[in-house]
């Protein structure tokens, strides 16, 4: 089968293709607002043989130093968080991004 | 009823799902520009509560400059919505960036709707979602170098992710990207300022992800 008759696209009301067979798109699959000082982790089961990254935004109020998130990792169906090594962390949100 | 076994899924040609009834996809909810100018400073979207929603922290992806090295490191939350996000730009340039959020609601009669198995938006053909066009993995130290093969450096967005910095005596390094021709963007270390001191927060593994340009109605 080629490609031209697999999946399924999708037009916006102006006749733009907004979604097309060949795109790989981005969804939410976690999110966490983790506080600065704790570590942590998740277990999320249906991401086994899933494509994923993670990763963490400062969410700081303010602060325009160099202040950071934390450092995000998956280690199988595991997602941790860690604080970064240095001195300056911050109150993070945890994104898990699952695009398959 | 479990969430998957319930409603309808799209597969693209490589066999992975795009959109479908278990989880939101993130959809643009805005492209623009803004003049930043060198060092930390914050970058107003002008978003509200009615288009960002007041819990949810969106995705920023930004354009490759061409003389400049830049990075995205977080939000502010001090407004209580998270319009406000923090560059480290290494020169004085416009950045053009686009913001990717979940929608709670659809904003029109056309097309396709889908929710989950709570009635909750997943995916909507009133923006465009989400596309990743690649995933660099890869590690640079301070001082390091890495140049990536993109598909659009000119006009796709990127997120550069686990910002870093070192303080080392001679000056402040941080870690950004910036493009070298259409199709290069470069991942390297430049010097923000000339501070005394010593003190590290570098993490050198970083994923670069290229998102394709999203239409904009």
């Amino acid at each position: 089968m080629g490609v031209n008759d697999y999946g399924i696209k999708v037009w916006n009301e102006d006749g733009e293709l907004l979604l097309d067979v060949g795109d790989t798109i981005g969804r939410r699959r976690y999110t966490a607002n983790v506080d600065q000082n704790a570590d942590g982790n998740t277990t999320l089961s249906d991401i086994s043989g899933k494509s994923t990254f993670q990763f963490a935004y400062d969410i700081s109020q303010g602060l325009m130093g160099t202040t950071m998130g934390h450092l995000v990792t998956r280690s199988g169906t595991t997602i941790s968080w860690t604080n970064r090594s240095g001195p300056h962390y911050e109150d993070s949100q945890v994104f898990v991004i699952i695009y398959d | 009823m479990a969430v998957t076994d319930y409603g309808i899924k799209t597969i693209n040609s490589a066999g992975q799902t795009q959109v479908d009834c278990n989880y939101i996809t993130f959809q643009n909810i805005k492209t623009s520009s803004a003049s930043i100018t060198v060092g930390s400073q914050w970058v107003d979207t002008n978003l509200t509560s009615s288009n960002l929603g007041v819990s949810e922290i969106p995705l920023i992806g930004l354009r490759a400059d061409a003389s400049y090295y830049n990075c995205h490191w977080g939000f502010d939350s001090a407004s209580g919505i998270y319009k406000l996000f923090k560059c480290w730009p290494e020169g004085s340039f416009t950045v053009y960036y686009c913001v990717f959020s979940v929608k709670t609601a659809t904003d029109e009669s056309y097309g396709v709707a889908l929710y989950d198995s709570n009635g909750v938006l997943t995916f909507n053909s009133g923006s465009d979602p989400f596309k990743i066009v690649n995933i660099f993995s890869d590690s640079a130290a301070k001082g390091d170098t890495n140049n990536h093969t993109v598909s659009d450096a000119v006009n796709n967005y990127f997120i550069l992710t686990n910002p870093s910095w070192e303080i080392d005596g001679s000056g402040t390094f941080l870690r950004g990207f910036k493009r070298t021709s259409t199709t290069n963007v470069r991942v390297s270390t430049y010097q923000f300022s000339v501070v005394t001191g010593a003190s590290s927060n570098w993490e050198n593994s970083y994923n670069l992800i290229e998102i394709k340009n999203p239409l904009v109605f």
